[in-house]
């Protein structure tokens, strides 16, 4: 008999009563911070949420001045190469602003090794959702340029437009894009990378991106 | 020695050591008063959250075997191997065969308490194989050349200038007292390891059945470099770790977390479901996850101690308990410690020689009140006495001592009579018991409560208010 059979028969016997999946209230009955106002204020409350996490957050109202914002950023950065995802989102801020284009690679690019990601100064990415509750960016590789660009580079910075902002994490894992799309990987990214290992002592950037950026743009779509 | 020698001898050892007793004491209050922030911000009902979390892993419990084989097709059908291992032997096996097939040099590893309880480090150096644990906490104490502390912080019981001390020798940097400086060197010093690995090995804190995923939570980003660089993934996971659906982490990832370090979400939570397959530009070539069995199966055989596998590794218990805080991590060990650890691993790895374990607490409920999904873990304790003693063939004149004990302590005027024997023989203990020697033996009172009960009802009476 193989392990697996050994194992299931084993569980099998054993087997207790049945119960039925319990029912466990949404997100709005079990947390207390659950954004409850209107949704024009989810975008203060994922903003103070990202800076009390040390995250920078902006707001910008076009395409154009996204570009300008990250342009900004690039400035700061730890180095001079640069890398993004090229998605639909990203390719609209270079076609409003080409200048920028120039200045990145495209992650989608084959011959890129882990060497070569992790000399990148900056990751930019678009992302699927933004949660208010908590402060998070939440994405899939396939949609965000792959599992390094966002994770290898000092600074991660982020592309999403008012209508990827959500409350709670809830309405997030049960969108159509969570639950049906055939995604590989997934990640909740709450903040920069972090550690508290020595003396509890908080220290910004263990092994992911020290910094962690999110331009938020009003009232443009990426259709 | 026994391992209730070696035990007895470490936590005696420990407990007298008041530098250990202050880093602990340190690290465990800072923890505190953020868990309770953030549980109170947080959390609408605490004890509800909880409840539902129990609920959930209940279900989940009673149909264990459907959800592993759900998983199972799910995950295999986007390309991971899913491999089932009974015992620790069979999943070292598994891996070892794994990095012989694909020619692996160099393994970077994360975080992962289930790659204890296997003894990977030790097999895969037993092999010649260069493997870098790569959580700061973990890599802290592979470079000591010891065993993690506490299954949450593995470097709890290091200062910041023994870290100092530590990374000059063995990483050859300038000596720093700085945290930030200390940890921007362990990140050089593994990003090398990460770009160049050909393995990852990773545990996960949840197995996702409906979705087909593991999910993995961290703070630093060794987890998602980990699976992001290297050609293979290797996923090792205890077979219990199974929530039903993906919208169940909408409350398990904040309720673990909470519990695990006072923070809301963890940096990280990375949801896996298969290696790299068009359109993804990139990610491992193979993913392989071994569901590890190695006693859970036992565990879930017995009704008693099944709700054991409940648990979901958040390390709340540890730091609630008093004989954790007192004789520290390493006294136990074992790859769990403290009072999850306490009743894990006499079922894992044999009652015989680990029943003391249940022992090393003082009952007195702290881990049951903080443990996320409502473990009566003291009971678990207790039920391991109980059971450990019922299998044990003990001595006779234990069996009658006891025997007495219970008679007498059946009855109030029994107690009452033997109160002035046993303190005539107060003398007779003081030299013949090893704690008694060492502590001695605090002087019985003069009068007994019974005594002192009695007197004052005759002298005073409750007064009568009329109204």
């Amino acid at each position: 008999m193989t392990a697996k059979k050994k194992i299931i028969t084993k569980l099998r016997t054993a087997r207790a009563a049945e119960i039925s999946l319990p029912r466990v209230g949404s997100d709005d009955n079990i947390f207390a911070d659950y954004p409850r106002s209107e949704a024009g204020n989810l975008i203060s409350i994922f903003k103070n949420n990202m800076k009390k996490l040390s995250g920078e957050f902006f707001m910008v109202n076009s395409f154009t001045e996204a570009a300008e914002t990250i342009e900004t950023l690039l400035q700061s950065a730890e180095g001079t190469k640069f890398c993004a995802d090229f998605s639909p989102l990203c390719r609209k801020i270079f076609t409003a602003y080409p200048r920028l284009a120039g200045r990145f690679e495209n992650a989608s690019q084959q011959r890129l090794n882990s060497v070569d990601f992790a000399g990148f100064a900056v990751g930019l990415t678009s992302a699927d959702f933004l949660v208010a509750r908590t402060g998070s960016v939440l994405l899939r590789s396939l949609a965000a340029g792959g599992r390094r660009l966002s994770v290898l580079p000092p600074m991660h910075i982020v592309i999403a437009t008012t209508a990827q902002l959500l409350p709670s994490l809830d309405e997030a894992l049960h969108s159509v894009q969570f639950q049906n799309a055939d995604w590989r990987y997934a990640t909740i990214i709450t903040g920069p990378s972090r550690t508290s290992d020595i003396e509890k002592i908080l220290v910004l950037g263990a092994h992911g991106p020290k910094r962690l950026a999110v331009i938020l743009v009003e009232g443009e779509t990426i259709k | 020695m026994t391992e209730n020698h070696l035990f007895l001898k470490r936590a005696r050892q420990k407990s007298g050591d008041d530098a250990h007793r202050i880093k602990i004491q340190k690290a465990i209050s800072t923890y505190d008063t953020k868990v309770d922030e953030m549980i109170k911000r947080q959390f609408t009902d605490w004890q509800n959250a909880r409840k539902s979390a129990a609920a959930i892993k209940e279900y989940a419990l009673a149909n264990l075997p459907d959800l592993l084989l759900e998983f199972e097709e799910k995950i295999s059908k986007r390309g991971a191997r899913v491999l089932w291992a009974e015992t620790a032997q069979q999943a070292r096996q598994f891996i070892g065969e794994i990095i012989t097939r694909c020619g692996g040099q160099k393994i970077i590893k994360s975080k992962s308490m289930t790659s204890e309880e296997i003894g990977l480090n030790e097999f895969l150096a037993g092999q010649g194989i260069e493997n870098w644990e790569s959580d700061l906490g973990e890599f802290i104490v592979q470079l000591a050349g010891e065993k993690p502390y506490h299954i949450v912080t593995p470097a709890m019981h290091k200062s910041r200038s023994e870290i100092a001390d530590l990374f000059a020798e063995k990483l050859g940097i300038e000596r720093t007292d700085s945290a930030e400086e200390l940890t921007m060197a362990a990140r050089q010093h593994l990003r090398q390891a990460f770009v160049t690995a050909d393995i990852g090995i990773t545990g996960a804190n949840f197995i996702i059945a409906d979705a087909g995923a593991i999910v993995m939570m961290e703070n630093e980003g060794n987890g998602r470099l980990g699976m992001a660089c290297p050609k293979v993934h290797i996923v090792l996971v205890g077979i219990e770790k199974v929530l039903p659906r993906l919208g169940n982490l909408a409350l398990f990832l904040p309720l673990l977390t909470t519990s695990g370090t006072g923070q809301q979400l963890t940096c990280y939570n990375s949801i896996v479901r298969g290696p790299e397959l068009a359109p993804d530009s990139d990610g491992p070539e193979e993913m392989f996850v071994i569901l590890l069995d190695n006693g859970r199966s036992d565990i879930y055989a017995q009704d008693d101690f099944r709700r054991l596998l409940h648990c979901i590794r958040c390390g709340a218990c540890l730091n609630a308990c008093p004989v954790f805080r007192t004789i520290g991590g390493h006294a136990y060990g074992t790859a769990y410690q403290g009072p999850i650890g306490s009743v894990v691993t006499p079922q894992l790895r044999g009652l015989a020689e680990w029943r003391h374990l249940a022992h090393a607490s003082t009952l007195c409920g702290a881990c049951s009140a903080v443990c996320p999904v409502d473990l009566d873990l003291h009971h678990l304790l207790l039920q391991t006495r109980r059971v450990a003693e019922k299998n044990r063939k003990s001595k006779f004149y234990w069996r009658m001592a006891m025997k007495i004990w219970a008679q007498c302590f059946r009855s109030r005027r029994a107690v009452e009579l033997l109160r002035p024997i046993l303190k005539l023989l107060l003398p007779v203990y003081k030299s013949i018991l090893p704690a008694a020697k060492r502590r001695g033996i605090p002087q019985p009172a003069k009068k007994s409560f019974a005594q002192i009960m009695k007197q004052s009802q005759n002298s005073i009476k409750p007064e009568r208010t009329d109204r």
